[in-house]
């Protein structure tokens, strides 16, 4: 399977690199950002990658088909690397805080807003679970146009999430929501999975 | 391996295994293929030719059944030996035939023995 | 390994408007199987179900003796494929394909795989979508030979090739089938690829096989006849199976030449048919 991650890694290169350059920007900016605007910055980071790890899929279904592949492993890589690839832009984007932080010799403590992080982590889990499924469903050409309503709809919904943020975190609701999102997932995975089988090419 | 030619044509109605068998029949009759010699493999003979090997195979089929060659399996196909004496017999009779032929007319025609001498061995000698 | 290496046994598949209707055939290993039809006649959608690309509505397809469905991983992995278009990730080059898709196989043989690279002369850093169609196509079919593939599966790999690079084609087919450890199922509507090489041939036309027998036979049992109109009476029509007439006298398919030979007493020519005259006048005979 880590060569469908490495296929994925070879295909987007140029995106990749765009979205490393802004989520290094990002970093910088980390401390001065409202909670809000992290989650924010991070689902947008989300759903670029989402977006286009299937931008050059269209005759691929046919390849992955035809050479020895189980199907729960041409989709798992293709969930798996959304997460990959968040971890990977989160991992730098504190890395760049970091340095900059540093640079600027700020007072203000290292800005590992933990919730926030995990919001925007969660959001980016909620969103891939919903346009997989589709996405395996209709296929590479409709599915397009249903991503980008999630996400203008996720925008919308945005601003009633930072309120609410104002609540306070306990550990206990961050577990649970991570284990609810997780679950989620699993679940959007299946039907994927139950969609692709069926399909024909 | 054996250096013999086999050219086959398209066009006209002998179909191609035929044409196969007749060719390595004639070089077989000719002495270009000695016994034991081993031919090529259907495979090959069929890759070389550019043509099916069921083609092939049914060629070294028909000259197995006419006697002519042996497969061993796992080993190929090989020129028949015993069949030289056979193949001396036949080429020796095919000459008697012709002589009898020639025998007989003279006789229509009143030659005696020593002017039927005299013709075949200017004949002979004219070759 | 006994038994045929492909089995296909009353393959029943419908489309809007097309339907494979049952079909039937079989391929003995170490041989080459010609699947010859028109465009839209069934073959592509034939070698998808093969592959388990489309799912069979009834009916069975057994590979090395294997269901196609049961065991599809273990079928795959002994299974070549060279298709018509490519499918290849054309962004990438073919170091980078090779590295992804090489790792599924479990035989693959990269010496195998390097060694028909350079006999193609394919250029290993750059793109896919830079190569010309005849070369994708030798790409696919080194990605099919690295990895010791039983049987491999060609869906019109020659259309819109030039005939050099369908001749070498040809060539190196008849060169992996030498050690019959190989047998190959090659679709096409350009026959007279298939006149060659082919040992087996099947025809299929709109969804229905119309037969499916060794070359040697076929060309055994059909001539083709041309000659003066006046020869088409009665007598010939029993073994006439098509016919197209002209302005200047008729060309058809005839079976049992030696009869119809005595027939028309030599006064019509009597010709090994091809392999597209057998297609097109027993397709004739279907629509009539």
């Amino acid at each position: 399977m880590r060569h469908l991650l490495l296929k994925d890694f070879m295909l987007q290169k140029r995106i990749l690199v765009l979205v490393c350059v802004y989520v290094i920007v990002l970093g910088f900016l980390f401390q001065g950002m409202t909670d809000g605007q992290i989650v924010l910055a991070m689902s947008i980071v989300g759903f670029i990658l989402i977006i286009f790890s299937t931008a050059w899929e269209s005759k691929s279904d046919v390849l992955w088909n035809s050479v020895p592949i189980p199907t729960w492993k041409i989709v798992g890589a293709k969930y798996l690397s959304i997460f990959v690839y968040l971890a990977g832009a989160l991992a730098l984007a504190l890395l760049s805080s970091a340095v900059g932080k540093l640079i600027s010799s700020s007072e203000t403590a290292l800005a590992v807003n933990f919730p926030s992080i995990l919001s925007g982590v969660l959001i980016v889990a909620l969103v891939s679970g919903v346009y997989w499924p589709l996405y395996y469903a209709l296929g590479y050409v409709k599915s397009r146009y249903t991503g980008i309503i999630l996400y203008v709809g996720c925008l919308y919904l945005m601003p009633s999430l930072s309120q609410f943020r104002e609540m306070h975190f306990t550990a206990l609701m961050m577990i649970l929501s991570v284990g609810i999102v997780g679950i989620l997932v699993a679940v959007s995975f299946g039907i994927s999975l139950y969609f692709y089988q069926r399909r024909e090419f | 391996m054996v250096c013999i030619d086999i050219i086959i044509t398209n066009s006209g109605e002998l179909p191609i295994y035929q044409q196969i068998v007749d060719q390595i029949k004639a070089a077989i009759l000719r002495g270009e293929l000695g016994a034991d010699q081993p031919l090529p493999s259907i495979r090959v003979l069929a890759k070389e030719l550019k043509i099916s090997v069921i083609t092939t195979k049914r060629a070294y089929e028909e000259l197995e059944k006419d006697g002519l060659i042996y497969t061993m399996p796992g080993k190929g196909s090989f020129v028949a030996r015993h069949d030289e004496h056979r193949l001396d017999e036949s080429k020796k009779r095919l000459v008697e035939d012709k002589l009898k032929e020639a025998i007989e007319a003279a006789k229509t025609m009143g030659l005696t023995k020593s002017e039927l001498n005299k013709i075949f061995t200017s004949v002979l000698e004219g070759e | 390994m006994m038994g045929p290496i492909l089995e296909l046994r009353d393959v029943v598949k419908n489309f809007t408007g097309f339907k494979l209707n049952g079909i039937s055939f079989t391929l003995e290993p170490g041989y080459i199987m010609g699947f010859i039809g028109a465009n839209g006649s069934g073959k592509t959608t034939t070698i998808k179900l093969i592959m388990n690309l489309l799912h069979l509505d009834m009916g069975e397809i057994k590979v090395f003796g294997l269901d196609s469905r049961r065991h599809e991983q273990e079928v795959k992995q002994r299974i070549g494929f060279v298709y018509d278009d490519n499918h290849f990730y054309e962004e990438l080059t073919i170091i980078q394909m090779t590295k992804v898709v090489a790792p599924f196989y479990k035989n693959w043989d990269w010496d195998t795989y390097n060694h028909y690279v350079h006999r193609f002369n394919l250029p290993e850093a750059k793109k896919i979508k830079t190569f010309s169609r005849g070369m994708k196509m030798k790409y696919a079919l080194a990605v099919a030979l690295a990895h010791k593939a039983e049987l491999l599966i060609m869906d019109e790999p020659t259309s819109g090739l030039d005939p050099i690079v369908r001749s070498e084609l040809l060539d190196i087919l008849s060169e992996v089938i030498q050690d019959e450890s190989c047998s190959i199922l090659f679709s096409s509507h350009i026959t007279s690829d298939l006149d060659r090489i082919a040992d087996y041939v099947t025809l299929i036309h709109q969804g229905n096989i119309v037969f499916s027998t060794s070359k040697e036979e076929l060309f055994e049992r059909y001539s083709v006849i041309k000659g003066e109109r006046s020869l088409l009476d009665s007598n010939l029509q029993p073994y006439l199976v098509g016919v197209r007439e002209n302005q200047f006298g008729f060309e058809g398919l005839v079976v049992d030449r030696e009869s119809v030979a005595r027939l028309t007493g030599g006064k019509a020519v009597l010709e090994r048919p091809t392999l597209e005259d057998i297609m097109l006048y027993c397709t004739r005979e279907e629509e009539v």
